[in-house]
C-alpha cells in the first residue's frame, strides 16, 4: 500500500513561490501565455488566477509535486473552463432569440440544437487550426504527423510511440512545432 | 484526466499542453536564454511575477482576515442571542413588578407593563436582572 502523500499547506505553497528561481518565473510566463492564448484574460491574470486558488486552497499541492508544475496545471484547467464557457463560445454562433425559426438560425430554445452548432463549430476550427499549424512544415513529414496526431487527441507518450520517434527526435520536434507556430501566430490563433 | 476531458479539448488547447510539456522539459539555461530573446529582461519578470503574487498574497490574506472577523461575529452575535417568549417576559415583568419593594423606585410608565413596547419589557428585565431584582437566565 502507498503511503498518502502530504498536502503542502498555503504557507508552505507562498514559501515555495516567494523562493522561485528566474527560470520558474520565466517558465511561468511562457506557461500564462500559452495557455491564455484562445481566451479573453490576459496571462497575468491568468497567473494571478492560479496563485489564488493555490492560497484560497481551492486546488491542493501535493507534496511531493513541483510548485511550478502544480501552477501550471491550474493554469491549464482555469484556461479550459473559462474557454468553454458561453460567453466565449457564443461569439461564434449565429444565433438569434427565442420566437419564430429563420431558415438556418439557431433557435436559442432548442439546446440540442445550439449543441450541435457548437460541436460542428468546435470542429470546424479545430480542423482550421490543424491545418494551419500543419502548413508552416511542408517539408516535414514527421512535424505533420505529430500535428495530426495532437489533433486526433494522442498526447504524451502515446504522441511519441504513434509517430515512431525516438526520446530525443520527439523532444527536439516537439520543440521545433512550439517555436515555429510561436513566431508565425505570437498572439494566439487569430486565423 | 478523464478520458472525457481528453474528448473534449480542442486542437488549440492540446497544441498548448503539448508547449507547456516542452516548456517544462526545457533545461533552465534554454528557458532564460528564450526568455531573453524573445520577450527581454528575465530579472524584470521575476520581480514582476513577485509583485504580482505579492498582490495575490495581500488580497488572499485580507480575505482570510475578513473570514475570521466574520466567524468571531458570529460566534459573539450567536452567543448574546437569547431567544424570548414575549408573552412569559411580560407576564415575568409583570410578576416582578408586582414583587417590587416599594423603596424600589420605578416610573409611571413602567409600572404599567402593557404600555411598554417588546424592547422595553426585554430591556426592564435585563436592567432587573443587572440589579439582581430578578435571578439570572440560564448561560448568562
Amino acid at each position: 500500500m502507498e503511503a498518502a502523500v502530504a498536502i503542502r499547506s498555503r504557507d508552505e505553497i507562498a514559501d515555495a513561490i516567494c523562493r522561485l528561481t528566474d527560470a520558474q518565473w520565466a517558465r511561468l510566463r511562457l506557461v500564462s501565455r500559452k495557455y491564455a492564448w484562445r481566451n479573453p484574460f490576459d496571462a497575468d491574470d491568468l497567473l494571478q488566477e492560479s496563485f489564488q486558488r493555490a492560497l484560497a486552497g481551492s486546488r491542493q499541492c501535493p507534496g511531493d509535486v513541483d510548485v511550478v508544475k502544480f501552477l501550471c496545471d491550474a493554469m491549464k484547467s482555469i484556461s479550459h473552463v473559462e474557454s468553454e464557457k458561453p460567453e466565449n463560445r457564443a461569439k461564434n454562433l449565429p444565433l438569434i432569440g427565442p420566437g419564430p425559426k429563420a431558415d438556418g438560425a439557431i433557435d436559442l430554445e432548442d439546446q440540442n440544437a445550439v449543441n450541435v452548432e457548437k460541436t460542428l463549430i468546435g470542429l470546424e476550427q479545430n480542423e482550421e487550426i490543424r491545418q494551419a499549424a500543419s502548413a508552416l512544415f511542408p517539408e516535414d513529414q514527421e512535424a505533420r504527423d505529430l500535428i495530426d496526431a495532437i489533433a486526433a487527441g494522442f498526447e504524451g507518450e502515446e504522441l511519441r510511440e504513434l509517430t515512431n520517434l525516438d526520446e530525443k527526435t520527439y523532444a527536439s520536434k516537439r520543440r521545433l512545432i512550439r517555436r515555429t507556430i510561436d513566431k508565425h501566430y505570437p498572439k494566439g490563433w487569430k486565423l | 484526466m478523464t478520458g472525457d476531458d481528453k474528448k473534449e479539448r480542442s486542437t488549440p488547447d492540446r497544441l498548448a499542453d503539448l508547449f507547456v510539456e516542452d516548456i517544462l522539459a526545457a533545461s533552465d539555461s534554454e528557458i532564460l536564454a528564450e526568455f531573453a530573446e524573445r520577450h527581454g529582461d528575465i530579472a524584470k519578470n521575476a520581480a514582476d511575477g513577485r509583485a504580482l503574487f505579492e498582490k495575490s498574497l495581500l488580497a488572499a490574506n485580507k480575505a482570510k482576515l475578513h473570514a475570521a472577523q466574520a466567524a468571531v461575529a458570529a460566534k459573539r452575535f450567536a452567543g448574546n442571542v437569547t431567544v424570548f417568549d414575549i408573552g412569559e417576559a411580560r407576564e415575568k415583568l409583570r410578576r416582578a413588578l408586582a414583587a417590587c419593594p416599594p423603596e424600589m423606585k420605578l416610573t409611571l410608565a413602567a409600572r404599567k407593563e402593557n404600555e411598554l413596547s417588546d424592547a422595553d419589557v426585554i430591556g426592564m428585565l435585563e436592567d432587573f436582572e443587572e440589579l439582581g431584582v430578578l435571578p439570572p437566565r440560564d448561560g448568562k
